[in-house]
């Protein structure tokens, strides 16, 4: 008997064809999985390389991150603030140098931080620390810590703690302590408004005001000048002085330049008790503490002479607001004073001109003030480059000016500028497109010839002005022989 | 980490090539141990105990994948074998019927290596 072979399998014996198709699909699906591998390594460099950016990003910020801790803990190192990190457990794990008024460094390292709180301010702390472990953000107490006064002997110091708790995924890591020191002598105690009213000034009236604008204190001097008695204007606000003649704007300008700087000065017209208007020069400020917040607000009233008011009103119609080119009216008349004693010296003459806009008044009422503000600022441009350098000009009145002409010697000289004064005014102005025109008219006084004060002389241009108005002339001169002491005011300030 | 300390993955399959690629894609991690076929692939699971089984679907010989799983899934010392099926045939028959007969993953050839080291590192928790 012959033993049979094992039966091949069918398809390796009888189907060899069928063999090598195999073998093509094998070598086929192993070429698909390497290339598969292919794909799976193109994403694995790309995605390394990915890595690679964000890690060389990475260690630029952590560079940066480096070099600001260095800052940070050098300026930590060196404040005079003083700076505990502990864990969650309050147990210190680094201080800076300030601490060392405490304790020396190894005395405080690895101790609980509760260590350095006075006995009473313990709970407190105990609060502190409790709501820093259970979610609660930066907080701020003031607290009492122990310090040694004197070798062996121990004080107490107030502080004031901030804890910033260091959360990493929700887990409290660390807590932050700053402990700034409050003034260790209690802070003086602010001047009482009183103090401040009764001291601030013997001569002015004085108003102190509580931050929210309530009446504190006022001085003998409020009294004599509003007819209120302290008693009666305390805590009261102090809008019930208001005469109503200022508007809005001018009281948020007042605010604006107290919150700004600190201060505003100007003249304020205010009721008194009996209903009549007073009209003063207010300085009023505000007294800051140390930190920079309002205690109070110090309002002093200078009362003012009639005669002072009178130069308010005219330096106010010539003030550098509204026509920036041209002094005061209490400038002008200085600068004549110091040329009537000069020229009483030197045998200097000079001429004092006063020039009214003839129409002006009109002109300024139908067309509208910005119209009236453009023709004077014109007009003013227009005498000063008449004049000169040595010429001085000053708003005397709506559309009346009065002119100081130095080293004008004779009528002849003084009727030669005037003349040239009128004609360069009499010229159109051209004012957002209209052309408009005024009827300039001047009158002079001649120093020595017409006075030699400023009131003499000032009444004596006016004269010869109205006169030449009268007659419809543009210019004129007071004639030596109409005596100018006539019409003289009775106060001369010279 | 020793070869001692590494957790087992049996790779079954009948080509030496795929076998190969797979031990270089997670030799490092863990310890390889081949069988070419059904037979021998239960033969080595009894005696090594691996974590995880790679089991090829077609393979020639009396076992071919399917029921080499039914067999894992019947032996008490072998059930909880994690089982990855992996096959030529992505058809949705085979991932039904591998997935009901309790493998615990399934690969289509051409698998991606990446794939292959997630699915495994997810079973070997």
């Amino acid at each position: 008997m012959i033993a049979a072979k094992p039966p091949a399998k069918p398809d390796q014996a009888a189907l060899p064809g069928s063999t090598a198709q195999t073998q093509i699909e094998l070598a086929a699906g192993l070429q698909a999985q390497l290339l598969r591998y292919a794909d799976d390594m193109r994403i694995v460099l790309e995605s390394q390389a990915s890595t690679e950016q964000r890690l060389q990003t990475l260690s630029q910020a952590y560079g940066s991150v480096v070099a600001g801790h260095a800052v940070a803990r050098e300026l930590i190192q060196s404040s005079r603030d003083m700076f505990f990190v502990t864990r969650s457990d309050g147990n210190v794990i680094s201080c800076n140098d300030a601490t060392t008024l405490i304790a020396h460094s190894a005395e405080i390292l690895g101790a609980p931080l509760a260590s350095i709180i006075a006995a009473s301010h313990q709970p407190q702390f105990e609060a502190l620390l409790t709501k820093c472990k259970h979610g609660g953000q930066s907080t701020r107490v003031r607290l009492e810590i122990k310090i040694p006064t004197e070798p062996g002997v121990q004080g107490t110091c107030l502080v004031e703690v901030s804890a910033h708790p260091v959360r990493i995924e929700g887990t409290l890591h660390f807590i932050y302590w700053l402990f700034r020191e409050i003034a260790a002598s209690p802070p003086a105690e602010p001047a009482t408004p009183d103090a401040i009213a009764a001291g601030d000034s013997s001569t002015d009236s004085v108003m102190v005001a509580s931050p929210d604008g309530n009446i504190l204190a006022v001085n003998q001097k409020f009294t004599g000048l509003t007819g209120y008695t302290a008693e009666e204007v305390v805590g009261r606000n102090p809008r019930f002085l208001k005469s109503g003649t200022h508007t809005d704007n001018f009281y948020k300008r007042m605010w604006h330049s107290i919150y700004e700087k600190g201060i505003w000065q100007g003249r304020i017209c205010n009721l008194k008790k009996d209903g009549s208007a007073y009209t003063t020069w207010l300085a009023l400020s505000a007294m800051k503490g140390k930190d920079g917040t309002v205690l109070s607000y110090v309002a002093t009233y200078t009362d003012l002479t009639p005669m002072q008011l009178a130069e308010e009103r005219l330096s106010e119609a010539a003030s550098p607001e509204n026509l920036p080119q041209m002094p005061s009216l209490r400038l002008l008349q200085d600068r004549l004073q110091h040329l009537l004693v000069t020229g009483r010296r030197n045998d200097q003459p000079c001429a004092l001109f006063y020039l009214r806009l003839g129409g002006f008044s009109d002109l300024s009422r139908s067309r509208g003030f910005m119209i009236g503000d453009a023709i004077l600022n014109e007009s003013v441009k227009r005498i000063l480059a008449t004049l000169g350098q040595s010429g001085s000009i000053a708003l005397f009145g709506p559309g009346d000016f009065v002119i100081l002409a130095p080293s004008i010697r004779g009528e002849a000289e003084a009727t030669d500028l005037a003349a040239k004064l009128t004609k360069s005014l009499a010229k159109p102005f051209v004012i957002a497109g209209q052309s408009l025109t005024i009827e300039p008219c001047i009158g002079g006084a001649l120093y020595p010839e017409h006075g030699d004060r400023w009131n003499t002389l000032l009444d004596a241009a006016m004269t010869a002005m109205h006169d030449a108005m009268r007659s419809g002339a543009r210019l004129g001169f007071t004639r030596p022989q109409a005596p100018p002491a006539a019409r003289v005011q009775p106060k001369d300030p010279a | 980490m020793t070869q001692a300390s590494l957790k087992k993955l049996l790779v079954v399959d009948d080509q030496a090539d795929i076998r190969k690629l797979i031990r270089l894609t997670i030799g490092a991690s863990y310890e390889v141990i081949e069988a070419e076929d059904g037979q021998s692939g239960l033969q080595k699971m009894r005696q090594q105990q691996p974590q995880v089984v790679l089991l090829d679907i077609m393979m020639p010989g009396e076992l071919d994948g399917m029921q080499v799983l039914d067999i894992i899934r019947r032996d008490a010392a072998l059930a909880k074998t994690s089982v990855i099926m992996l096959t030529a045939r992505g058809q949705a028959s085979d991932f039904q019927a591998g997935m009901a007969r309790g493998a615990d993953g399934y690969l289509i050839k051409p698998f991606s290596p990446l794939q292959l080291l997630l699915t495994i590192k997810e079973l070997m928790k």
